[in-house]
């Protein structure tokens, strides 16, 4: 009797399992989050997947990329530049601008009338707040190195005196670091800020789930053109592969930075477009130049020949991306697709380099690289193709904490990284200054680039810009103390009639431009 | 009774004290900074020094230890290094559907593992038994994102069954239940059934044969209530493990949970958050051991000392 109980109770079970609670079919209206917006495939919300928890929504603390993402939408910055990634610049909460003579005062008038979420107005002193906080805030106080000082003489009118010219200084102004807060909402909140954040964006905060969702809704006192889209909902779905079932089955309509494995599978499901763009991260071969037998310029050469950059780039990425001849990609300054080689693959040369320098009959090394980010695989090709002229190379996969803490020391030989900047005065700097943070170690220096590189950044002629960043890319490909490899391609899925989206950097997607067809 | 829950109660402070003492070094002795991790790879070395200070970690091990179970002895587990809220607060928001899964999970592996066991060990050897031990050890085999994935496609993708993430709605439920409940349940019933086996041969069960009792309370009321100790046992182990958030599960499927929390706090050495998340589990561990114990002793009154 007592069995045939239990039986029973399995069976009322197994079969309560596929009774709809709701009957809504998991193909047009799945989900039915507990969340508060409303669901897929209502013309005015969207649900956008995140890749992680954000930690924040703090901009001037906050730089991770999923709440760059979010807090584009939520804040306005002095001037727009497609997040600090384009040099087109165009009126943000400063509707126009004068510059002086000298390049270093730059006076910004600001539009009327804007309130911020809160309902406080906006005022030049909460601009002028904003800036001095990101020159104190550990974050984001690099981007405000050549910033002296910040005055607001009116409620609309802001004045910037910098150090030195700085020609990036209004891209630079576009970007999320920038992100104008209210003055008084940041000094109530206090430590909790971040997860109270106040702008003048298109939609303010609602809600953030952790490890769940964010909840964004349209500003109706919104300054600016309102936007098709009145909900956002950002969902976390930290595995690829499930945000991807997810967007097949219509539970989220957009999944920014979409696996490149994943492309094919996009392209064939008739109900989804797959937006790409050259990305702006490099994936690069770096030395250290001054340990044996790497601080041998000839050694770095023969290695640079060794590799043949499409054999990389295909087993690394399948191809999915465009080679690099230097870190610039094709819409920074300087860049030049004929100069130098793309891919200057000579097996023999690279031997006869080896010969040269003294290690005809080889040497063992161990590659470095940072694990998660597909580094390894671009590792394994490397170190077969340096087999063949006798490096025996070693790989070692080292977790982020680890790895970080042995490149800062110098404690390497070779090492695959990546950096991601938008502009060639970043790239370069970070990559080939003596005190550029991915000087590991502080192994590299030479005084004709750093020079260069001040140069260029007080440059305002962009054509003479460009000379001084070829002149640059020349240096190095020449000293070989850093071998660029490709910059993989940026993905965007999400469902075709979702309207009006642009890829340019990973985190910068306004919902404000998208609307529904 | 009361004295032997008290007792035990107690014990766990120092235990708590031991475990944070222990966690506490490795977290510090693990090469990574936090405050590099936070501000990632591009930042200038100065801000992340700077960072560093602003956070005390500068200082020596023993003033940041001190001042870490000062605050804890008072009930502040300090705010996480990555997102600034109180990890009491993030503890309390993500731990709920860790446990609705740890429950469900557990509920379906029960409810599954017990009777198949029961029926493998009765008829052992028959066409049922050979299926469930192939059963349990195929699920025993799978991983669980493997598993997950499957479901995922199979119900999800491509009959439209269920969705394929969340855990809010009784539908998006189902999916990471059966993942969870498939390896427990392969435990489950291997351990019911082992434990059966041995009771069954013992004496006192003949004796209930000869005397003409019928098969099912020798089964169920003789046999089971005999053999449960061990398998209790291990349903009190694997919950208390999944009280700390079935990690590799609750990524599959998006689930906001602790493990997934806790390991990401890991991975950026968001000491705060790891501290207080492993404080949270040794005490709910240790309240799980404890109740397993106290049902030992319900049932088995040799142990009612």
């Amino acid at each position: 009797m007592k069995r045939l109980l239990s039986l029973a109770l399995v069976v009322m079970l197994v079969l309560s399992l596929f009774t709809a609670c709701g009957g809504d079919s998991a193909g047009t209206n799945p989900g039915g989050e507990a969340a508060p917006a409303a669901p897929s495939g209502e013309k005015d919300s969207v649900i956008v997947a995140m890749n992680a928890d954000p930690t924040g929504f703090d901009p001037q603390v906050t730089l991770d990329a999923t709440a760059m993402m979010v807090m584009y939408n939520i804040y306005d910055t002095l001037v727009e530049s497609d997040g600090a990634c384009s040099s087109d610049i165009r009126p943000g909460l400063a509707e126009s601008w004068d510059i002086s003579d000298d390049n270093m005062v730059y006076t910004f008038h600001l539009k009327s009338g804007v309130k911020f979420h809160n309902g406080e107005p906006f005022t030049a002193a909460d601009a002028k707040f904003t800036i001095e906080r990101a020159m104190v805030e550990p974050a984001t106080a690099s981007y405000c190195a050549s910033i002296d000082k910040v005055d607001a003489p009116d409620d609309s009118t802001l004045v910037v005196t910098l150090k030195v010219p700085f020609a990036n200084f209004l891209m630079n102004l576009g970007g999320s670091f920038f992100g104008v807060v209210n003055e008084k909402a940041v000094t109530e909140s206090g430590e909790d800020y971040g997860r109270n954040p106040v702008g003048t964006g298109p939609y303010k905060f609602v809600s953030w789930s952790s490890g769940d969702n964010v909840v964004l809704a349209y500003n109706e006192d919104y300054h600016g053109e309102a936007p098709a889209i009145k909900n956002v909902t950002y969902r976390v779905l930290p595995d690829t592969s499930t945000a991807l079932v997810a967007l097949q089955n219509g539970e989220i309509d957009a999944l920014p930075n979409s696996a490149p494995i994943d492309a094919p599978t996009i392209e064939a499901d008739p109900n989804l477009n797959l937006y790409s763009a050259p990305g702006a991260t490099i994936a690069y071969i770096g030395f250290n130049t001054q340990a044996a037998p790497f601080d041998n310029e000839k050694v770095r050469q023969a290695v640079k020949y060794a590799i043949n950059k499409e054999e990389v780039f295909m087993g690394a990425q399948d191809g999915d991306g465009v080679l690099a001849n230097s870190p610039l990609n094709e819409v920074m300054d300087g860049y030049n697709p004929d100069d130098p080689v793309m891919n200057p693959y000579d097996l023999e040369k690279a031997k006869a380099l080896m010969t040269e320098a003294g290690y005809a009959d080889g040497f063992s090394c161990s590659i470095k690289l940072a694990a998660g980010q597909n580094r390894e695989k671009v590792a394994q090709v490397v170190q077969a193709q340096l087999k063949e002229i006798g490096i025996t190379a070693s790989i070692e996969t080292l977790e982020k904490g680890t790895y970080f803490e042995q490149m800062a020391v110098g404690n390497y030989e070779v090492y695959v990284g990546g950096l991601n900047w938008p502009d060639a005065d970043d790239m370069l700097t970070y990559l080939f200054a003596s005190d550029g943070p991915f000087n590991w170690g502080s192994v590299y220096s030479n005084p004709t680039i750093d020079e260069l590189l001040v140069k260029a950044r007080q440059e305002n002629d962009a054509a003479k810009r460009s000379e001084m960043y070829q002149q640059i890319v020349k240096i190095t490909d020449e000293d070989a103390n850093k071998i660029p490899l490709y910059f993989p391609n940026q993905y965007f899925a999400a469902k075709n009639s979702l309207k009006g989206v642009r890829v340019i950097d990973n985190c910068y997607y306004p919902v404000a431009s998208w609307s529904w067809e | 009774m009361l004295k032997f829950v008290l007792k035990r109660i107690l014990m766990l402070i120092p235990v708590i004290l031991g475990i944070v003492l222990i966690v506490f070094t490795i977290m510090y002795l693990t090469p990574g900074d936090p405050a590099r991790l936070i501000l990632g790879e591009k930042a200038p070395q100065e801000q992340v020094d700077v960072l560093r200070d602003q956070m005390g970690l500068n200082d020596p091990f023993v003033v940041q230890f001190a001042r870490y179970v000062g605050n804890m002895l008072r009930g502040d587990f300090g705010r996480s290094y990555a997102t600034n809220i109180p990890v009491a607060e993030t503890i309390a928001e993500r731990f709920p559907k860790t446990a609705e899964l740890a429950l469900a999970g557990m509920f379906l592996s029960v409810l599954i593992g017990m009777p198949i066991g029961i029926l493998s060990a009765v008829k052992r050897y028959s066409i049922l038994d050979n299926i469930s031990m192939i059963f349990a050890m195929l699920a025993t085999a799978i991983p669980a994102f493997w598993l997950g994935m499957m479901l995922i496609i199979a119900f999800s993708l491509n009959l439209k069954w269920f969705p394929s993430s969340g855990f809010d709605t009784f539908r998006q439920m189902v999916l990471p239940t059966i993942t969870l409940a498939a390896v427990n349940a392969a435990v489950i019933i291997r351990m019911t059934r082992s434990s059966m086996l041995e009771v069954v041969r013992q004496d006192y069960i003949r004796t209930a044969w000869a005397k003409g009792a019928d098969q099912k309370r020798v089964v169920l009321g003789h046999a089971l209530k005999n053999s449960i100790i061990p398998v209790i046992t291990v349903i009190g182990i694997n919950f208390g493990s999944l009280l700390g958030g079935a990690v590799v599960t609750e990524t599959v499927f998006g689930i906001p949970g602790l493990g997934t929390a806790m390991v990401n706090a890991i991975r950026m050495k968001d000491n705060p958050l790891v501290l207080g998340s492993v404080v949270y589990i040794a005490i709910v561990f240790s309240l799980v051991n404890l109740a397993v114990d106290i049902i030992y002793a319900l049932i088995d009154p040799r142990l009612r000392e």
